[in-house]
């Protein structure tokens, strides 16, 4: 078994080694940690600890940047084999199910290793710095190997079981998620009660603290807490070595029930086919509109009218969930009679906000993606309309299918109406209101274009870029604007509008054009 | 706009790719309501002359016009006016065939009755009827075929550009996208038809344009094609005779012109291979009655298309 399992991995990381994307990931993140080691010394330059600083940032920019990459790399592992419908040829070939497994999911184990071993010489540097030792950076290394075993095994188990690639890593991104977060929410949650004895309580509680601390979030900010003397082979080492052995065997067990018939080939109906019931059929597509390509990709693409209602209804669950819980959390008690109106339209704001923006963006990465994917670019370009034209349309269609949230957000203002406008006079006003919009739009086009360059991941790429031009871009210029901020905010705003423009105007519709022509 | 008016016009065309040359100077014409087979071996810079004349690819060195336009300058209206269909399948295989013909009639601006009209007549001619509500992901490959021939036709171009449209299809399916192909230029439609196998365009093609290593290797009529292959002295003749003795077999070898005689794979069949500036056919068949021979059927091989089109491209597999 151990010559097809070699002999897979090496094919894979042959792949990869020669692969450019590969090789700028890597030169990226190491341009990051130089940067970062920049801006950390700048900071520091008349004395601190700028060692401990300059670690602590390094290592939880490490840890959000392999877990970005893991949620996207380590969800493909079978289902790229399963679209290319090259799986069923491996499996006829012989090669065991473990062989299959350990195969494809060491390469990706290997690479992301190796994205952490880029890093370790430049956290030695810390400890020149001052402030940190080596047991420290030796057990912060240990942890992140411990979480990457982890995701690599928990998104290898949901590539075997999902089709598609997006739907496994949706799913690596919830366990994600759960796993480091809903733990913290539920201690909170609990803390608001009085302490029980009850055995419900206890076990919430004990499971929730014991979640906690297994966390490679938490347990970095204990390694690089002062006079950090514990053992470096942490019970979070262990547990998250044990849930990836876990997940490695649930994989084994459920890799011959999921991977028994072949994936479709081609995207699949997500309309519904309402043509016997009238009262449905309001739901289907309909006609083609004279914005064709916004039809076709509200109905074909994001699912219509249907997917929209349903939208809603989560939207309304969210607002009617913050309402009580606002209410819930200022009086101690759900009895209240009085609801906090103005404080749940803050929250409201807030969340719709946030939600807007990412669904934007995660809408742009799947209607280029798709496109790319199902190589109908060709198809579209030979339309009467420039690239641009096709593009603006494109992304025209992802606002229209934001019209849900838009009203929600709407609706949230009404509850705290006056601080809505204060903030948005603040906004539109301020030069940083402006520089932040500009980022937006910035995060936006570049998930377009990501989209259309990588396979998979787009979003969670260009969220790690912006979140790079944010800390050390936005920082770097920061110092060179100490005393201006709007200043800065004005500078920052050239380079985004500038970017944004070569985006809109020559890098996406060319790369459009480029996939067009290899498809045709 | 006259009948003999040209509607592709190729001029000295040269394009490269990062590591190659693709196309060395290619020269042709396809004049309107013609159906013009553009043939050549895999790799010969079909797919390359295909492209530019979408518009998907713009030119490097060399005229290239469509509709008497620059494709440099004029894609869009080009493009309102012609429909490429490329090899590749790329369909919208979620929606169902109406709404896949709606979607780029739309895209093309014609209004909903027009558009009603107009998908009828294209799911007509195509032979589609009846099949406008099933999904596209759940046809045959043939039939998918027919609905990317008919998305080309929703705009009603006044050119049609097919990539190796016949690639993968079953012999029917065949058969009958060339009489789909046959109405079209019976519609008055110009067809520029691009196929590595220049037998199956023999019978459809007014015209032919003959690639091969970004070369044209000849472009005119079919019969032209085969004068030009024809220029040699060498005929070929394969005649049935009654009986046939070791002698007579010598005395037709030993003839002077003669190249070589054999027997062919029909019972009594004889073929021949002179010479004709040395002997003629009639010396042949004289010679064979002076031995009371009696002569059962003759014919001509005529050199084949095939034989034509290997004869003009060269070997080997290319990039």
């Amino acid at each position: 078994m151990i010559v097809p399992v070699l002999a897979l991995c090496t094919r894979a990381l042959r792949l990869e080694s020669r692969s450019w994307k590969t090789l700028s990931l890597r030169l990226t993140f190491i341009i990051f940690v130089s940067l970062s080691l920049v801006s950390i010394v700048t900071s520091f330059v008349f004395g601190g600890a700028a060692g401990l600083s300059f670690f602590l940032r390094l290592s939880y920019n490490v840890l959000i940047f392999v877990t970005l990459y893991g949620i996207s790399a380590f969800s493909t592992t079978i289902t790229e084999e399963k679209e290319a419908q090259t799986l069923g040829l491996l499996k006829m070939s012989g090669i065991h199910p473990v062989g299959i497994l350990l195969g494809k999911s060491t390469s990706l184990l290997i690479s992301a290793l190796l994205l952490i071993a880029a890093v370790f010489p430049f956290a030695m540097l810390a400890v020149t710095l001052g402030g940190v030792s080596y047991r420290q950076i030796n057990a912060t290394f240990i942890a992140l190997m411990a979480h990457i075993i982890m995701l690599s095994n928990v998104g290898l188990f949901f590539s075997v079981l999902c089709n598609r690639a997006r739907s496994a890593s949706s799913l690596t991104l919830l366990f994600v998620l759960g796993y480091n977060f809903v733990p913290i929410i539920f201690t909170a949650i609990l803390q608001l009660f009085s302490p029980s004895s009850h055995w419900l309580y206890t076990a919430i509680n004990d499971t929730c603290t014991f979640l906690t601390n297994t966390s490679a979030f938490t347990q970095l900010s204990i390694i690089l807490s002062t006079g950090f003397n514990e053992s470096m082979i942490s019970t979070q080492v262990w547990f998250n070595f044990l849930i990836g052995i876990v997940f490695f065997g649930l994989s084994l067990i459920s890799f011959e029930r999921f991977t028994k018939n072949p994936v479709p080939v081609g995207p699949k109906r997500v309309l519904g086919n309402f043509k016997k019931n009238s009262n449905m059929k309001k739901m289907g597509a309909g006609r083609a509109t004279k914005n064709a390509i916004v039809w076709r990709d509200y109905n074909f693409i994001f699912g219509g009218h249907f997917q929209s209602l349903i939208r809603c209804l989560i939207y309304l669950i969210i607002m009617v969930a913050t309402i009580l819980i606002t209410t819930y959390t200022q009086n101690w008690k759900i009895s209240s009679s009085t609801i906090e109106w103005e404080d749940s339209g803050n929250f409201l704001m807030i969340i719709y906000l946030v939600l807007f923006i990412f669904i934007i963006a995660s809408r742009l990465s799947t209607s280029f993606s798709r496109e790319k994917k199902w190589h109908t670019f060709s198809n579209l370009l030979m339309l009467p309309h420039d690239s641009r034209h096709i593009m603006v349309k494109k992304i025209a269609c992802c606002f229209k299918t934001s019209l849900p949230i838009i009203c929600f957000f709407a609706l949230s203002t009404l509850f705290n109406f006056d601080n809505f406008t204060k903030a948005l006079d603040e906004i539109l006003t301020e030069p940083l209101g402006w520089a932040s919009i500009l980022f937006t739009l910035l995060f936006w086009y570049l998930t377009i274009y990501l989209a259309l360059r990588l396979k998979f991941g787009a979003l969670i790429v260009s969220l790690f870029f912006m979140y790079f031009v944010n800390f050390l871009v936005m920082g770097i210029i920061g110092l060179i604007f100490s005393f201006d901020s709007d200043a800065a905010a004005l500078f920052c705003s050239v380079i985004y509008i500038t970017l944004i423009s070569l985006l809109h105007i020559k890098l996406i519709p060319n790369r459009m054009k480029a996939i067009a022509l290899a498809n045709s | 706009m006259t009948e003999h008016e040209s509607i592709i016009d190729v001029n000295n065309l040269r394009y490269s790719y990062k590591n190659s040359k693709a196309l060395l100077g290619s020269t042709f014409i396809v004049r309107r309501g013609e159906l013009h087979g553009f043939v050549g071996p895999n790799g010969a810079g079909k797919t390359t002359i295909l492209k530019l004349l979408s518009t998907l690819l713009p030119p490097q060195i060399g005229d290239l016009r469509v509709f008497g336009l620059d494709v440099k300058t004029n894609a869009k209206a080009i493009r309102r006016r012609m429909g490429f269909m490329p090899d590749h399948f790329s369909m919208y295989q979620q929606m169902t065939v109406f709404e896949y013909l709606d979607f780029f009639a739309a895209a093309y601006g014609l209004g909903a009755s027009e558009r009603d009209s107009t998908i009828k007549d294209v799911l007509t001619l195509t032979d589609m009827d009846g099949r406008q509500n099933d999904l596209i992901q759940g046809l045959s490959r043939g039939m998918q075929q027919r609905v990317s021939l008919a998305r080309v036709l929703v705009h009603d171009p006044e050119l049609l550009l097919l990539d190796e449209p016949a690639s993968g299809l079953d012999p029917r399916a065949r058969i009958e996208l060339m009489d789909i192909l046959k109405e079209l230029k019976n519609m008055g439609k110009t067809v520029f038809i691009s196929s590595h196998i220049l037998a199956e365009l023999a019978d459809l093609c007014d015209s032919v344009t003959i690639i091969d290593q970004g070369q044209i290797k000849y472009t005119g009529d079919i019969d032209g094609l085969l004068q030009t292959q024809s220029t040699t002295t060498e005929k070929n003749y394969a005649l049935k005779l009654s009986e046939a003795n070791d002698s007579l077999f010598e005395r037709l070898q030993n003839m002077e012109g003669m190249l070589q005689v054999s027997r062919g794979d029909k019972e009594g069949e004889y073929k021949f291979t002179f010479d004709s500036n040395q002997i003629s056919i009639n010396q042949i068949v004289g010679t064979i009655s002076q031995q009371n021979t009696a002569i059962l059927s003759i014919r001509e091989d005529v050199k084949h298309l095939n034989q034509a089109f290997m004869e003009l491209t060269t070997a080997g597999v290319r990039q």
